[in-house]
């Protein structure tokens, strides 16, 4: 087993590592360890990369999308997030409602789930597509206003709006 | 202290009556046997019973640890609050366990919580083990929930009983399978042990990166 105790850096925010990504990923030397959402949260954790690489990290820190725990000439191991189920409700017309937004606030709140708002679209993770049809009744007094949609996507929370960061 | 040197964690939650208490009981002499030192923490909302349920077990009868390395705490409010959105007591018991006794290989946390619900902060726990039972039918593990598909290892207890509640074993591991796609699931009876040496290897792979422990006669007491 390959041990990492610490993160060299992110692709996403830093531009050596993305160019040392492309080159490796083009000489097929760069591996995946493939985690979901909660297992990025967590500091000690053991994987095997997609090349079958058996690494265990223990960290300080939580893990990110695009972090890069080992880079050197001959290996690069990418750490990549899971996508998941994703419902966004997009708010067509409460602006005038704000007994409609708190209700909407209250529901979705009582989830206890990580969200993100972008302007007037509202995203959290769900588990199964049939949860949209509960939020639908639950919301049925302005569904109306309201616009659903579900699909697999890489869910990054809000800062700040995290239940885990307390 | 860095968190690299922090001792590893593991939470099991699981419905009233499931079994984590006596899950507990089974797979710590295991691990104790084979050389790792646990410490237990055992949330109940309002009474100590499964700690010192425990320390009677383990302490008293088995023998294979001391009374104080099994704590109890009684939450006073929500279970899954005190494991999942504010772990601060548990947090603050761990900081201090960390501080007495650095040199620990395992903190086992129990929790009750239903299967909707229940999980561990990842602040809390490095790994979640989730034990349901055959008597609550062979439905359980296709219903899904936090803690049947987010648990790192899914335990299905009390399989003596299968034939007796009417519920079928092949139903409950094709959901499982179904739910949980690679991650691992596994068959107990925790009254006969069986099935308890795989929760025992899948903590030691997963959480102890197959550490070799120190040997029971090299160590300092």
């Amino acid at each position: 087993m390959l041990t990492i105790t610490s993160i060299i850096g992110n692709i996403f925010h830093d531009k050596e590592l993305m160019d040392k990504f492309k080159q490796m990923e083009s000489q097929k030397r760069c591996e995946r360890i493939k985690i979901s959402r909660l297992e990025l949260e967590r500091g000690r954790i053991r994987k095997t990369t997609d090349l079958g690489t058996d690494v265990g990290l223990v960290l300080d820190s939580r893990l990110y999308h695009g972090d890069v725990i080992l880079s050197d000439r001959e290996k690069f191991i990418l750490v990549e997030q899971l996508p998941e189920k994703v419902i966004s409700i997009k708010i067509k017309s409460l602006n005038d409602n704000p007994v409609g937004l708190l209700t909407l606030g209250h529901i979705v709140g009582n989830r206890h789930k990580p969200i993100v708002i972008n302007n007037d679209v509202l995203s959290f993770p769900i588990q199964a597509d049939s949860e949209a049809d509960v939020f639908k009744k639950l919301l049925s007094g302005i569904v109306a206003n309201l616009e659903f949609d579900v699909e697999e996507q890489i869910f990054q929370p809000q800062h700040g709006m995290y239940m885990h960061e307390h | 202290m860095s968190k690299n040197k922090k001792i590893p964690k593991v939470g099991i939650g699981g419905p009233v009556g499931s079994g984590k208490t006596r899950l507990i009981e089974r797979v710590v002499p295991v691990l104790i046997e084979k050389g790792y030192r646990c410490c237990i923490i055992s949330n109940d909302v309002i009474s100590k019973e499964d700690a010192e349920r425990m320390q009677r077990v383990l302490s008293t009868e088995l023998k294979v640890m001391p009374e104080n390395m099994i704590i109890g705490i009684a939450t006073g409010g929500c279970p899954h609050t005190a494991i999942r959105e504010d772990p601060t007591i548990n947090l603050a018991v761990i900081d201090e366990i960390e501080k007495k006794d650095p040199s620990l290989d395992l903190i086992i946390i129990e929790s009750g919580g239903d299967n909707v619900m229940t999980t561990f902060s990842p602040a809390l726990a490095d790994y979640f083990i989730y034990i349901i039972d055959v008597a609550g039918g062979d439905k359980y593990p296709r219903k899904g929930g936090l803690g049947i598909e987010s648990s790192d290892l899914l335990v299905i207890n009390k399989i003596d009983l299968a034939s007796h509640v009417g519920a079928d074993l092949a139903i409950m591991e094709r959901d499982a399978k179904k739910i949980r796609g690679e991650k691992p699931f596994v068959f107990v009876n925790c009254q006969t042990g069986e099935g308890i040496e795989r929760v025992a290897e899948n903590i030691i792979k997963s959480i102890l990166f197959d550490k070799k422990p120190i040997a029971k006669k090299d160590r300092i007491r």
